[in-house]
This record gives structure tokens, sequence and C-alpha cells, in this order.
């Protein structure tokens, strides 16, 4: 790699020259940027240095307030009030960005370097058509004329992959889906043909299979056009899927660089075994995920030796006295860390113990704690009380009065054993979180039973269902939302007590502070309000919220979705800790695979309303598949770099659940579909096995099994798999 | 359920909570004494009603001591503003004055907000068919201006200082509901509240103890603005003959005669035109500073 021999030699004492004759494209000096507090500033970005080379992506990873956004942020100028860049160069080709002026950058920016947003949704202005925004961005860097500029346009939303570009160029950003959107703001980066492109957490709010193809393009352009990437992501499969080197940031600091192989081979940095070892992979299986304990250090209040120290496993005196360490190289590795232990430290094996004893056995003899019989929950199409009312005009005539649902959830049924965890998956929109929210009656379903413990739910009186809820709670996925904001959270955890008549004054107080400790916080904590608390503790907080009445079912809504990838192996340790004590059980529904793989017993695969596959966790992870079962884990990227997948591309998004598709629901985008029968026929969930393990799909067994594995060990070649 | 809330807050003050609420309230002190727009609106209301709290001892004169041979008199030391066409003394007058003004100005806007945010919150939280209805009838009343629709209530319910309170009640209160109702509206949808569901509470103590205290903040901003409101309508009610009735010093009335004198002696309408202003002003700065204060934007950056 060029750019890392020409940013060796920067670094090395600069004695001989750069062998490569080209100096890095982008060049990152000791930056410096600041925000303004009341008291002293916080650097929010200290002194990172790093350079990029042509053609070449770089991944810039750590957790939420680390600076990565920031820096990146930083290197456009795009630094609003109270921020402000306060030190460094930010080299491009040549030329130091910080000494431009706003027009000079202005010039830059869009041109050639292009950002490309995070959010699909909000980054579209929706008034304008997608033809008019990337129209907008060609005229404004390149002097041609309208009608140039809408071939061009139409010629980049081909490049990205976009079907019948020429017609659709006229269309509304709300006509596009979410994948197709980010299409749009890539192409929208790729129009002016930039030297680097920034792509800020470009896949982070799509789904696994969208996420997928999103990569996929991006490196495929990436390469058509030679352009540098600067990657920011949390998510250190997308990293290892995509980049050629990496940064990991803590605190404002680079704390590590590497080769991508070096980095996930022989992490320098603890910080950096830590973030890969407390994701679960989603082929393994642990008893407990190896976790960082504590949170990152507040900004305005840095300890005083080696910012991770207060966190690190190795950490000695020398690191919580002697100072931030620099970043420096690590023996003669391509690696370079802020450590000052990076030489003594062999960091390349993982912490993460796979689990020996097997699985916890479920005793699933007797009566299930809960079931859930064909339920049903349709929601009217459209607001009001007509909302869902359309005239139909066709036939001639009067018009007919058609009145529209939108099938969320379209008969599911499943079980859930005392001490069992039950997982729900699926991407967004298959109904997963309608399915939460009917079982327990916070939404009435249209059709179905609902038993637990052999009471019919489904049949109960308001007031019997209030009572009822004390056996049933709810974890959700935003902590931030779902603790009352007015309230010290002493007050919310004793109300549920309360409202049960579990306990009351002293001894609701006295119970209060056991459960917070329970949770991993403090007693004191009770009389503190939620935005006191960082999101994981939050989520501990709700957790404790749940725990309070001792209820024997928790549903939880994607529970560690909102939150930082060593802060989610804490909670799910606790998760796991709480049923391993009382013997409650759950209902755990998550995008995540490698999470749901982790945590449950069983697991329901859901598309479009329906269960496609469910089974105890080791039979539907592996032979035979529903055919969606084994896109969706093929499309899971991997925290290592030497486990390609062989991707399985889904064509299409996933259809409207008003009109969905006649016979099977996945037949539109199936890659195994057999013919006639797939779209005429719904297939019944089958058993497939002696576990219980039910598939609905009418392929045969054997063509289900086809691969025993979607996991291929050895490396796979560069070349980038065929996008749709 | 009322019980219950009392065990609550008293729960609430032997020290469940007391070091976080003092820093909570100690930081909104700070952001309030940092914002001038507040500063300067507080300082404004509060010596208004000072001066309406004492009033008797602030002016030199009895209201309606006329001195006929003293009429139309200019600003003088012993007049500071001036007298009126029946040689009274108008700064006693615009003193006094200031209690009809913020009796009617605070009444009325405690009416609509008594009824307003409690309909409002509820038909926010409720939704649905409930909430279109409640909210149709408000916007029915909101069609009207604001000074024609009390003005039809005072001829039906006759020209008493305390109708004008009533009749501006009746005419603030689909403002203050509307405010409640966008607030309750985007509260319904927080997590807490399914939070609460789950936990088996009724509506009716979800609506009262978990939404209605986060929607305070643009309930009171919305009430404190529609108080300058409020004042300036009963001036201009009684401007029109339908407020406060002679001889009583209500600021518009004292403009309305002031008018007929207008060339001759101009201090008859400046001075009590000029209280009025002032205190529009200063209820408005309040509310506008309030905003910026409980804004939770601002809230969550800090």
């Amino acid at each position: 790699m060029s750019a890392q021999r020409a940013e060796n030699a920067e670094h090395a004492d600069g004695v001989e020259g750069p062998t490569d004759s080209e100096a890095p494209l982008l060049d990152v000096r000791g930056l410096r940027t600041e925000f303004r507090t009341e008291g002293d500033p916080v650097v929010a970005s200290n002194g990172v240095s790093f350079s990029l080379d042509r053609g070449e992506t770089m991944g810039l990873v750590g957790e939420s307030g680390a600076g990565k956004s920031v820096t990146a942020r930083s290197i456009m100028r795009l630094i609003d009030t109270p921020g402000e860049i306060t030190g460094g160069e930010v080299v491009f080709d040549g030329e130091d960005l910080l000494e431009k002026s706003e027009k000079q950058m202005r010039d830059i920016r869009g041109n050639r370097i292009a950002m490309i947003p995070q959010d699909p949704m909000s980054s579209l202005n929706p008034v304008m058509t997608v033809g008019e925004q990337i129209i907008e961005t060609i005229r404004r860097h390149q002097d041609v004329s309208k009608s140039e500029a809408r071939e061009l346009a139409i010629e980049s939303m081909d490049d990205v992959g976009i079907p019948d570009a020429a017609e659709r160029i006229d269309d509304y950003p709300h006509e596009f889906s979410g994948g197709m959107r980010q299409r749009v703001l890539v192409a929208i980066g790729f129009s002016c043909e930039p030297d680097l492109i920034i792509a800020d957490e470009p896949t982070t709010a799509l789904d696994v299979t969208t996420q997928a193809k999103i990569l996929d393009l991006l490196n495929e352009m990436q390469e058509r056009e030679n352009t540098a990437v600067l990657m920011i992501t949390h998510n250190l499969g997308v990293v290892a899927q995509t980049c050629d080197h990496v940064g990991v940031m803590y605190a404002g600091n680079l704390v590590e660089t590497a080769e991508l192989e070096d980095l996930f081979e022989r992490p320098r940095h603890p910080y950096t075994r830590a973030l890969i070892d407390s994701i679960p992979e989603v082929d393994s299986e642990y008893d407990e995920l190896p976790t960082l304990d504590g949170a990152m250090p507040d900004l305005s209040d840095l300890p005083s030796g080696c910012n991770f120290a207060p966190r690190c496993p190795h950490a000695t005196e020398a690191c919580r006295t002697g100072g931030d360490p620099a970043l420096e190289s690590v023996g003669d590795s391509t690696s370079r860390a802020a450590c000052i232990h990076a030489e003594d430290l062999d960091l390349s094996e993982s912490t993460a113990v796979e689990a020996g004893s097997g699985r916890r056995e479920i005793d699933r003899s007797g009566e299930p704690l809960f079931e859930v019989r064909n339920l049903k929950k349709y929601f009217s199409a459209g607001d009001g009380v007509l909302g869902n009312v359309r005239l139909s005009w066709d036939g001639g005539g009067l018009p007919s009065v058609e009145r529209r649902y939108v099938k969320a959830v379209d008969d599911v049924s499943f079980d859930i054993y005392p001490g069992e965890t039950v997982g729900l998956v699926g991407e967004s929109g298959c109904g997963k979180s309608t399915v939460a929210r009917t079982v327990l009656r916070l939404l009435e379903p249209t059709d179905g039973e609902v038993y637990f413990e052999g009471e019919p739910i489904h049949d109960l009186g308001s007031g019997a269902i209030r009572s009822l809820r004390r056996e049933m709670q709810i974890i959700f996925q935003d902590p931030h939302s779902s603790l009352n904001p007015r309230k010290p959270v002493g007050r919310i955890i004793g109300r549920a007590m309360e409202r049960h008549d579990i306990a009351t004054g002293e001894e609701k107080r006295e119970r209060v502070g056991e459960l917070l400790e329970r949770v991993g916080l403090s007693a004191e904590a009770a009389s503190k309000y939620p935005h006191e608390f960082s999101g994981g503790q939050q989520q501990r907080v709700a957790i404790a919220h749940a725990l309070a009445v001792e209820p024997k079912l928790i549903v939880c809504d994607e529970p560690v979705s909102a939150l930082d990838v060593s802060v989610q192996a804490q909670i799910l340790n606790l998760l796991n800790e709480i049923q391993a004590e009382t013997d409650i059980s759950y209902l755990f529904i998550s995008h995540n695979i490698g999470v749901v793989r982790h945590i449950c017993d069983r697991v329901a695969v859901m598309y479009l309303g329906k269960i496609a596959e469910f089974g105890r966790i080791g039979d539907v992870f592996s032979a035979p598949f529903h055919p969606y079962t084994e896109s969706l884990l093929s499309a899971v990227p991997h925290a290592n770099p030497n486990r390609k997948t062989d991707r399985i591309l889904l064509e299409g998004s996933v259809p409207s659940p008003i009109d969905p598709p006649s016979g099977c629901p996945f037949q539109t985008r199936c890659p195994k579909k057999i013919g006639e029968v797939c779209e005429t026929d719904v297939p019944e969930l089958e058993d497939v096995g002696d576990d219980d393990h039910r598939i609905s799909c009418h392929l045969s067994i054997e063509e289900m099994s086809e691969r025993d594995s979607f996991i291929r060990a050895e490396r796979q070649s560069a070349e980038t798999v065929e996008s749709d | 359920m009322a019980v219950e809330q009392h065990r609550e807050e008293a729960d609430g003050d032997d020290g469940f909570l007391s070091e976080s609420q003092k820093e909570r309230l100690g930081s909104f002190a700070r952001k309030f004494r940092s914002n001038t727009k507040a500063m300067v609106g507080l300082f404004i209301v509060v010596s208004l009603i000072l001066v309406a709290v004492f009033a008797p001892f602030i002016a030199p004169y009895e209201m309606n001591e006329t001195n006929i041979e003293d009429r139309t008199e200019a600003p003088s030391v012993e007049h500071p503003f001036g007298t009126d066409d029946l040689g009274r003394d108008i700064f006693s007058r615009v003193v006094l004055g200031s209690r009809i003004s913020l009796y009617v100005g605070f009444g009325a806007i405690s009416g609509a907000l008594l009824v307003g945010a409690v309909v409002g919150v509820v038909s926010g939280y409720a939704g649905g068919l409930t909430d279109e209805i409640i909210m149709r009838v408000m916007d029915a009343a909101m069609a009207f201006p604001p000074v024609l629709l009390a003005l039809t209530l005072l001829v039906v319910l006759g020209p008493e200082l305390v109708n004008v309170v009533i009749a501006l009640a009746f005419v603030y209160t689909p403002y203050i509901a509307r405010v409640s109702r966008s607030a309750a509206l985007a509260e319904r949808n927080e997590a807490y509240v399914e939070s609460a569901v789950a936990r088996g509470e009724s509506d009716t103590r979800i609506v009262f103890s978990e939404v209605f205290p986060n929607c305070m903040a643009p309930i009171l901003v919305q009430g404190s603005l529609n108080v300058s409101f409020a004042i300036l309508a009963e001036a201009s009610l009684s401007f029109l003959g339908l407020g406060a009735q002679p001889p009583r010093p209500s600021w518009g009335l004292m403009i309305n005669t002031g008018r007929g004198f207008m060339e001759t002696a101009p201090w008859m309408l400046l001075f009590p035109a000029l209280a009025i202003g002032i205190a529009v002003v200063g209820f408005n700065m309040l509310g506008d500073g309030l905003r910026d204060v409980l804004d939770p934007k601002v809230e969550a950056i800090e």
C-alpha cells in the first residue's frame, strides 16, 4: 500500500524522503477541533493525524462521542459555532484546506470532496425531484447546460444501479425506498467525480440486506472512479468489508491505526480488542460476551492519564498517571497505537470464550408460559375515519368502495416456555414490533388468540388486563424516550411497585435501591433524573423498571439497537444473568442477527407479517434454510476480514403490506423461486426436522439444504460480488 | 386518585429527590438569569404587580376625587401626569387602573388555562373522534376575531368587569387548548407513555401524572403571552364601552375619554396608553424569554 509507505515515511523522523513520488491525497496533521461551552472548551478532536491515498478506503471507527463525525466534518470545514478548528493542517492534494476562504471551500465541497450522509430519509429535499437534486450539484460545479447536466444525472443514476433511471429521474424522494434513496445520495456524491468521498455511517439506517447492496455499490464505484473513501462507522463488520486501513477513535483521539488485516489479527490497543470482542458473531456461541466496563469519559472531564485507562483491563499505574500517550508505531508492523504497553501486550487472542457447556436446556414438556395462535393485526391504511376507504372506478358505472388495510401481522403463532428466550428477527417493516405490542394488548389484535399461563389475554377486559400487566413487562428500544423526563428514576421504578401493591413507603425505597444495584447502578441513582444518565445506564433503569413488578415475561423490543457495541454487550449479559437467576422468559425482538443468535433459545424469522422460519437457534442457523433466512444470514457483515460471505443479494425491496404478493410473500424476491406454485399457493409452516423446526416454503428439504453453512472460511478474491 | 397524588408528592418532598431537583431548579434559574429578555420582562411584570398591590399607598389622590377648578391641567409637580376633564389626578388613576388590567389579564388567562390546558391535553392524548370533535369546536371559536367574540358575549352577559373576565377566558381558551393539544400529541408518542400503559396505569393517571407535566412548558409560555393580549382586549372593550364602566379607572376607558381632548389635553390619552404599552411589552418579553429558557432543544444541548 503506497499510502502506508508514504505515511510511515512522513512520520519516520523525516530522514529519507518518500519512496513514492506521489504525496497522499489527504494528509491530516494534528487536527484539533474544540467546542466552546460554559466551562472549559471541550476538545472533540484532539490532534488527529492520518493520511489517505487515492483509491484507498480508510475506516474511522469508534463509539458514539468518540469524535469520528467531528473529525470528518472538520476536514470539510463544516463545523458550526460553538465549534472551532483550533489547530493542525488538512492538506488535500497539496493544499491546506484550513487556509482556504469560505468561498474557495464551497468550490471544493461536493466537487472534489463529497459527503454521503447517514440518513437517506431526511437527507433529500422532499419537494424537489431526485433529478433536480443531482443536477443542482452538477451545475454548481461544472459548466454544463441544463440538458447536458440531465444526461449526466441519468448516467450517474444508472451507475449506482437505479433501474429505469431515465424515467425515474423526475420522481420525488418519497417514491423511492430507503435503499434506493441511499443510492441517489451515492449518485449525488459521485456526480462530480470527486477525489475524496466522506461516507458518514452510510448504511446505519438501512436493513442488512440493503446494507450489503450499498456496501457493494460503494466498493464498486470507488474502484471504477479511483476515489478515496473515508468511511465513518461504528460497525466493525462494515469496516472489515470495505476498508484498506482503519483508524480507531476514542474520546477525541486516534488510538490506533493499522492495515485492515493487522487490525483484526493483532490489535495493538486494548480498546480495539474490546471493540472487536464485544460484537456477537453470527457463527459462534458464547456463554458471556466480553465487555468493557464503564463508558467513554466525559470530554470535559478527561482522566489525568491515558483516556482509556479507567476501562482498560491491562492498565497499570503508569497508564493512570503518565498523561495521554501519543500515537506511535509498534515494532516493525504497520500498526500505530496510542498505548504505552503496545510493544509488550499480545492482543491477538480474542477474549471471548466460546461456549463450552453448550446451551441451557429448556424444559418444554409442560405447558408453555405464553402462547400465540394465529395472531393478526391489520391497520387501516391512512388516517382518520375515512382514510382507509378508496373509491375504485374500475369497471365503469358507479364506483365501488374498497377498504384497505396494512397487514402488519398476518397469522403468526409461537409459544414461549418458562425460562426461555424466543427471538423475533426480520427487517424493518416485517411486523416484529407490532407482534410485541399486540401480544401485550398495547394494540388490540384484529384476530387470533394469546394465552398467558392459560389465561386468554385476547378476551380479558381492560381492568383484568391492567392487573395482568404485573406478569408481563416491556423494554423499549429508545431508553431516552421510555423514561418520563420529569420524574426521578426512583419514582418511575417505585411507581410500578405501588401500582401493583408490591411495596410502599420505606420498603419500596429499599427495593428500588436493590433493583438499581442489581442492574449495575448505585442505589443513590434513585434521586437522579433520566437525562443525567448515559444511554446504557438509561436502558439499565428501564430494565429495573420492568423487573420492579417481578414479571414472568419481559418483551424486549430492540433493547440494544440504540446502544454502542460495548454497552450492548453489557446489557445482553445483564439480561442473561437475570434470566439465570429468576427463570424469567423473554420475547426478544431484534434486527441484529448476531445478537439474536447470542441471546435466544428459539427464533422466528419474520417477513412481511408472516413467520418464514421458526425453530431452535442451531436449527435455524444451519441447513435446511428458508431462502429468506439464507439471504439474511449471508448479508451480515462479519467483523473479520478473513471471513467473507458469499452474499445472496435480494432483488428489489420489500413489497407494500397493503398489497402483499399473492402466494408466498417472499416470491417476488426469492432467488430460489420454483415457479407458479410460489405465486398461487401460500406455503404452510411445516416441520422439517424433529426438533420443531418449521419452514414455510414450497421447496423440498434437499433444495433448502443446498449449502450447509453460509460462511466460507477462506478469504474470497478481491473482486466484488456482482450487485443486483 | 387525588390521595395517590398526595402520597407521591409527600414521597417527593422527604428527601427522595432533593439534590437533583435543586440542581434542576438551579439550572433553570441560571438560564433564566442570563436571558436578558426574560429578566426585563420579569422586572416589568413584578413592578406592575407591586404597583397594583400597593396602589392605594402610591396614588396621591382618591381615584374619583374631582376638582373642577383644576380640570385638564398639564403635568406638574402636584399632578405628575396632569388632570382629566373632571379634574381627577391622572397619575392616581393610572396607578389604580393597573389593578383592573392585571385582574382581567390574570383572571381571564387563569380561567383559559384551567379549561384550555385540560381540554387540550385530553384531546391530544385521546386522539381519534374525541380529538376531532373538540378541536373543530375550538376552531369554530377561534374563527371569530377575539374582541368581536368578547363583545358579543358581553352584550349577552352585560357590561361588568366580572363578565369581561369570563368573556375573555372563553375567548382565549381555544388558543391555550391548541398549544396544549400539540404538546400532548408529541408526548403521546413517547415510549414512556406506552411504558406506563404496559405497567397497567389507567388513562386518567397517564394523562395527568405522566403527560401533563411534560406539556407544562409550552402551556406556560402561551399563558404568559396571552395575559398581554387579554390586557389589551380589556382596554379595547372598555374603550368601546362594554368593559369597565365609568367612573372606574380602566386604562381603555381613560383613553376613550381622552380621545375628545386629544388636542387640548394630550396627556389624558398619553399616560394610560403608555401604561398599556409597558404592560403588554412586559408580559410578551416574559413569555418570549420563558420560551427560550424552557425550549427542550436548549436543554438537550446542555
